[in-house]
C-alpha cells in the first residue's frame, strides 16, 4: 500500500468554500423508497449496542486541525497560510489516521509554533473576528465579549465562568494603550486556545450526571462534535452549535434531520473526501511521483488535479446522483480539469461544463466498456502503481484490504522481492507467474494477483491501454477467490460490477466507514453495532447518506463505554 | 583559524556559500569532555561485495563503499555478525520490523503492515543512555537529552521513548533549526517575553489537564500526563540559564526547502547536508549529547537517488542488488557510498571541532548502520563505529551474536555502564565482548 501519509502540502482552502460564499445548496436526493423513516425509540434494547465501544482519546489529524482552523477563523486567516506540514505526522493505523500515540516535547513544541504562527497572522486582522476588535484600541468590555463568542468555538463547548474570566483578564483589563498591545492581547488569548486539550484533541468525557453502569452519554456538543467531524472532517457550524446547546442532539430523530442538513453543506464536499481518499489509499496524491523518460507530460502539479477528481466523483455520486456504493463503483461519469481530460484520451467520449466550480472543469463521461467506477479513476489507478509502471500486486492488496475486508499477512521472511530479474519482454502477468510457483509466496499471492491483473490496461498514469511496454497484448482476466464472487471477470470493468454486486463489499463499506468513524479497527466488542450498521444499509439498498444516518442515528452513537 | 574553515569545508560547504559559522566549545571540563553518542541508520542494507572489508583479519582494507572513511580508519571499528535477533523472531512486515526494533531490541508493539506505522515495543538505547547520561550531569546536563534528526523519514520511528511511545525525528531542518537554536539566538528581554506568552498558554492547559484527568479512562490518562509532562520540559528547558559554551555562535539557519517531510527526489542531497549540519551544531554547542540521525523511511517508500542518475526505486534496487542484476548491484553499491560520503562528511565536521583534550569525533561515539543486510535478511547487519575514543583499524567478526550487545556494550563506554540490560531478555546475551 502506499507509503507517505497524508498529503498536506498542496492544501487549498479557498475562502469561498469554507465561507460558504457561493452557498451550493444541494437537494440530496431522497433515499430509496423502500426506507422507513420513522424515528427510533429511545428505549434500548439489549440487542441494540450501547455504545461505540473504547475509542482511544485522539488527537485532530493534520487535516481536521487545518479545516478546523479555517473555519474557525473565517475570513481572518490568511487564505495562503500554510501549517499543516508544520503539524505533527498523522499516525498510520492501518487505514484512516486516528492521531492516539501521546505527545511528547517534540511535537508539543509542533502544536506551540504553530499555534503562534496561526495567532500572529490572525490577530492584526482581528477586525474580522468581532466587531469591537476593528477599532484599533478596543475598549474593556471587548475582551469578554470577544471571549464569549470566540471560546466557546474554539474549545468546541461553553466556557465556565472562571474560563471567561481568566481569557479575558488574560486578554486586557483595562483599554489597550496602543493597536499592537490589543493585537498581543489577542493574540495571546487565541494561542492560548489553540493549545488547549479542549482543542487538539477530540474530548469525549459525556454528562457527569448519566448515572448509567456501563456507558455515559455524551453532552449535546460532543454529539454536535463527532457528527462534523465523521460528515464535514472539521467543527461544528452555528446551528449546530445550538442544536447541541438546546438539547435536541439527543434524538435521534432530530439527529437523522440534521444529517440531511449537513450532506448538503459545501462542507461536506471536503468531508466526503477525507474518508474515501484515506479509504483508497489516496491521500499521498499531492506527490505522486511518475517517471518523466515515459510520461514526459507529466508534472508535479498534476497531483492535486488527480485529488480534485476523485473528490468530485464521490461528492458527484453521493450528493448529486443517487448516493449508492453501486454508482461508486460502477458510474462511468467523472469531472475533471482539462488536465485530467488529457489523461483519459480517448476515453472521453461527452463533456460538458461543469458551473459548480470557479475552475475549468467539465463533467465527464467516460467509455463505459473501459471505466467503471471509483476504482478506475485515473487517480486511483496512478496513486496504486510504480512511477514506472502499473502494480498488480498493490492494485490487489487494495481491493482485499479495503474492499473485501480482508487483511493480509506479510510476506514470508527472507523472501526475495521482487523474485528473480524478469525475462525482458515479458507481460507483468507473466512475471508474476513466479508468485504462484514458490510456494512461500503462492499462499496469499493466489488471493491478490488474481485481482490485481484485472487492472493491468491502467498504466502507470492511470491511463487505458491495449499493450504493455514491451508490446504484449493486455489480459486483463481475473478472479476474486476465497469470496463472494464466483467465476471469472474479463477485466477491471467487469470486476467494478462484481464487486458492486458482492454483499461482501457492501459489509466492508460500511465496516470502513465504521472505522472511520470510531477511529480504530473494529474488533469483537463491536459486532452487534457493525452487523445492525451492515444491516441496515444493505435494506436501504447501499445507500450511503443512510449508512451515516444510521451510524450517526444510531444510540451507540451519543455514548461511551465508561471505564 | 583553520579549524573553521575546516569545518565549513568537510560539510561541504564552500567559503562563498557558508552561512554557517563553526562552533567551538569552551574547555574540557575537569573530568574531560563529555562523551557523545551519535547513531546514523540508512535503509535497506548494503551490496555486501563492496560493504565487506578486503583481506584478512590480519591485513584488511576498507570496502570500496567504505573508502571515504579511510581517513579515519584509525579510529574505525567494523563489525560483522551481528544479529537483530528480536526483529527475526517476529513476524510481519520486515522493513517495519528492522527499523523499529533496531535501537529498542523489543518486539514491535504493534505493526500495521506495509504502509503503517508501527509502534515500538520498548524505549530505544539513545533514550536510555540519554537518561543515564542527564542523571550523572546533574547540573551541567545539557539542554536536550537527545535529539533525533531525519530525512524523509514519514513518521517511521527509529527512536521511542517507550511502549507504544514512538520518537519521529523532524524531517525538515528549518523547523528544528528554529526550535532548537532559533531561540538561543534571542536576547534576554526577548526570550523573557516569549517565556511569559508561553507561560499562559501553558498554564492554561496544564489546569485543563488536571480537570480533564478526573474523568478519563486510565490509557487516557496517561496520555494526558505525557502531555503535561512535555509542558513541564518545555518549561524547565526555557528556565534554564546556564549560557552556552563561549565560543558558541550560532548558525544561520538553513536553506528552506519545499516540503521537506516530502521532498522531491532532487532535494534530498540538500536536506542530508544541511540536517548534518544541524547534527554537528547541536553536538558541538553542546545543546545535546545523544543524536540519532535517521536517512529515509521503512519500506517501499518511492524514494529515488535521482541525484545519481539512478531512475529506479532506491527501495527496488537494494531487493535486487546481491543477485544477478549487475545493473542493480551497481547502482545500489553507489548508493550505500554515497551514504557513506555523507557519513564521512558528518565525521570530519566533528573531528574539526578541537575540544582542548581530544577533538568532538575522539568524544563522540559515531554508529553508521542499517537495519537490513540483504534484502530481507536481519542477520549480519552492516555497522561500522568511529570516534569515541575507541581503539581503531578493526575488524571484528561476530557469529550470530544478538545485536542487544553491541548496545550494551556502547551503554558502558558511554558511561552509563549501569544499563546492564537491555530489550528482550531472550535475546540480551549481555555486553558485546570485545568492543570497547
Amino acid at each position: 500500500m502506499a507509503g507517505p501519509m497524508s498529503s498536506m502540502n498542496r492544501l487549498r482552502w479557498p475562502a469561498w468554500l469554507s465561507t460558504g460564499v457561493l452557498a451550493c445548496s444541494i437537494d440530496l436526493p431522497a433515499p430509496p423508497a423502500n426506507e422507513e423513516d420513522e424515528p427510533s425509540e429511545s428505549t434500548e434494547t439489549s440487542a441494540e449496542p450501547q455504545s461505540l465501544g473504547v475509542i482511544p482519546l485522539r488527537r485532530l489529524t493534520r487535516a481536521q486541525f487545518t479545516r478546523t482552523a479555517f473555519d474557525l477563523f473565517g475570513e481572518a486567516m490568511p487564505v495562503d497560510l500554510e501549517f499543516a506540514a508544520m503539524l505533527p505526522v498523522d499516525d498510520q493505523d492501518g487505514g484512516f489516521a486516528a492521531n492516539s500515540t501521546a505527545i511528547n516535547e517534540t511535537t508539543l513544541s509542533q502544536y506551540e509554533r504553530v499555534a503562534e504562527l496561526i495567532a500572529d497572522h490572525v490577530a492584526p486582522r482581528r477586525g474580522q473576528l468581532q466587531a469591537c476588535l476593528a477599532d484599533p484600541l478596543p475598549n474593556t468590555a471587548c475582551a469578554a465579549s470577544f471571549v464569549d463568542a470566540f471560546g466557546p468555538r474554539a474549545l468546541r463547548r461553553p466556557l465556565t465562568t472562571d474560563e471567561r474570566e481568566a481569557l479575558a483578564t488574560m486578554m486586557w483589563t483595562s483599554p489597550p494603550a496602543t493597536a499592537d498591545d490589543a493585537d498581543l492581547g489577542v493574540r495571546r488569548v487565541i494561542a492560548t486556545l489553540l493549545e488547549s486539550p479542549d482543542f487538539l484533541y477530540r474530548i469525549e468525557r459525556g454528562e457527569a450526571e448519566d448515572e448509567a453502569p456501563d456507558t455515559v452519554r455524551l453532552t449535546g456538543h460532543e454529539i454536535a462534535a463527532r457528527m462534523s467531524y465523521l460528515v464535514w472532517g472539521s467543527m461544528p457550524d452555528p446551528l449546530l452549535t445550538a442544536d447541541a446547546a438546546a438539547g435536541r442532539l439527543h434524538d435521534p430523530g432530530f439527529r437523522a434531520t440534521v444529517l440531511q442538513r449537513m450532506l448538503e453543506q459545501p462542507a461536506a464536499r471536503e468531508g466526503l473526501a477525507m474518508m474515501h481518499r484515506q479509504w483508497l489509499s489516496v491521500d499521498a496524491l499531492g506527490y505522486f511521483v511518475k517517471d518523466r523518460n515515459l510520461y514526459p507530460n507529466f508534472t508535479e502539479a498534476l497531483g492535486p488535479d488527480f485529488d480534485d477528481e476523485l473528490t468530485e466523483f464521490v461528492d458527484r455520486v453521493v450528493r448529486r446522483h443517487d448516493g449508492t456504493l453501486h454508482s461508486l463503483l460502477t458510474a462511468n461519469v467523472t469531472v475533471g480539469s482539462p488536465a485530467v481530460e488529457f489523461w483519459y484520451g480517448q476515453d472521453v467520449v461527452a463533456r460538458r461544463p461543469w458551473a459548480e466550480l470557479p475552475h475549468a472543469t467539465s463533467e465527464l463521461t467516460l467509455d463505459a466498456e473501459h471505466r467503471a467506477g471509483v476504482l478506475t479513476l485515473l487517480s486511483v489507478m496512478a496513486a496504486h502503481a510504480k512511477p514506472d509502471r502499473s502494480d498488480p500486486v498493490n492494485r490487489g492488496v487494495l481491493v482485499r484490504e479495503r474492499l473485501l475486508c480482508q487483511p493480509l499477512a506479510a510476506p514470508p521472511p527472507n523472501v526475495a522481492i521482487p523474485p528473480d530479474a524478469p525475462v525482458p519482454g515479458s507481460s507483468l502477468r507473466e512475471q508474476l507467474l513466479q508468485h504462484t510457483a514458490d510456494p512461500a509466496c503462492a499462499a496469499c499471492h493466489a488471493l491478490i494477483d488474481p485481482v490485481g491483473l484485472a487492472f493491468e490496461h491502467y498504466d502507470a498514469m492511470g491511463g487505458f491501454r491495449t499493450h504493455d511496454a514491451a508490446g504484449n497484448p493486455i489480459d486483463a482476466k481475473g478472479t476474486v477467490p476465497d469470496s463472494d464472487i464466483v467465476g471469472s471477470i474479463d477485466d477491471a470493468v467487469g470486476l467494478a460490477h462484481a464487486l458492486a454486486g458482492s454483499e461482501q463489499v457492501e459489509r466492508c463499506y460500511a465496516t470502513q466507514w465504521f472505522r472511520y468513524a470510531i477511529g480504530r479497527i473494529d474488533d469483537a466488542q463491536d459486532d452487534a453495532m457493525l452487523t445492525s450498521l451492515q444491516l441496515g444499509f444493505r435494506d436501504s439498498g447501499g445507500h450511503i447518506p443512510t449508512l451515516l444516518r444510521l451510524i450517526v442515528g444510531s444510540d451507540a452513537f451519543i455514548h461511551r463505554r465508561r471505564e | 583559524m583553520s579549524s573553521r574553515r575546516q569545518f565549513l569545508r568537510t560539510l561541504g560547504l564552500g567559503a562563498a556559500a557558508a552561512p554557517w559559522i563553526p562552533l567551538l566549545p569552551s574547555h574540557a571540563g575537569a573530568d574531560g569532555s563529555p562523551r557523545r553518542l551519535l547513531i546514523v541508520h540508512f535503509a535497506h542494507g548494503v551490496a555486501l561485495d563492496r560493504w565487506r572489508p578486503q583481506g584478512n583479519a590480519s591485513a584488511w582494507s576498507l570496502g570500496e563503499s567504505l573508502a571515504p572513511l579511510q581517513p579515519f580508519a584509525d579510529r574505525l571499528v567494523q563489525l560483522e555478525g551481528l544479529v537483530n535477533a528480536v526483529g527475526r523472531a517476529q513476524i510481519g512486515d520486515v522493513h517495519n520490523i528492522a527499523l523499529g526494533t533496531l535501537l529498542t531490541a523489543t518486539a514491535l508493539a504493534t505493526d500495521q503492515g506495509a504502509g503503517g506505522h508501527y509502534l515500538p515495543g520498548g524505549p530505544s538505547i539513545d533514550r536510555r543512555i540519554a537518561e543515564r547520561l542527564a542523571a550523572s550531569a546533574g547540573r551541567t546536563a545539557p539542554l536536550y537529552r537527545a535529539l533525533h534528526f531525519g530525512v524523509r523519514t514519514q513518521g517511521f520511528a527509529l527512536s521511542a521513548e517507550d511502549r507504544n511511545l514512538p520518537l519521529r525525528a523532524d524531517d525538515d531542518p528549518a523547523a528544528a533549526y528554529a526550535r532548537v537554536f532559533g531561540e538561543l539566538a534571542l536576547d534576554p528581554d526577548q526570550r523573557e517575553a516569549l517565556t511569559v506568552a508561553r507561560g499562559e498558554a501553558r498554564d492554561w492547559a496544564r489546569r485543563r489537564i488536571d480537570a480533564l484527568s478526573k474523568d478519563l479512562g486510565v490509557e487516557d490518562r496517561e496520555k494526558l500526563e505525557r502531555h503535561r509532562a512535555a509542558i513541564d520540559v518545555l518549561e524547565a528547558r526555557a528556565l534554564v540559564d546556564r549560557p552556552l559554551p563561549s565560543s558558541c555562535v550560532m548558525p544561520s539557519p538553513p536553506p528552506v526547502i519545499d516540503a521537506a517531510s516530502h521532498p522531491a527526489n532532487a532535494d534530498v542531497p540538500a536536506l542530508v547536508d544541511a540536517t548534518n549540519g544541524l547534527v554537528a551544531a547541536a553536538l558541538a554547542c553542546d545543546l545535546t549529547r545523544v543524536v540519532t540521525l535517521q536517512w529515509g523511511s521503512s519500506g517501499n517508500d518511492g524514494l529515488r537517488h535521482t541525484w545519481q542518475g539512478i531512475d529506479a526505486d532506491y527501495h527496488s534496487v537494494a531487493h535486487l542488488a546481491n543477485g544477478e542484476d549487475q545493473v542493480a548491484h551497481e547502482q545500489f553499491a553507489a548508493s550505500n557510498r554515497w551514504y557513506v560520503e555523507r557519513f564521512a562528511a558528518l565525521v570530519a565536521a566533528l573531528d574539526a571541532v578541537d575540544e582542548g583534550d581530544g577533538t568532538l569525533l575522539d568524544h563522540t561515539t559515531c554508529v553508521l548502520l542499517s537495519g537490513l543486510s540483504v534484502v530481507h535478511d536481519l542477520s549480519n547487519l552492516p555497522v561500522v563505529i568511529v570516534g569515541g575514543g575507541l581503539e581503531g583499524n578493526r575488524w571484528l567478526q561476530h557469529d550470530g551474536e544478538s545485536l542487544t550487545g553491541l548496545w550494551l556494550a556502547l551503554a558502558g563506554h558511554l558511561g552509563a555502564g549501569d544499563i546492564e540490560t537491555f530489550g528482550d531478555p531472550e535475546y540480551d546475551q549481555g555486553p558485546l565482548a570485545g568492543l570497547v
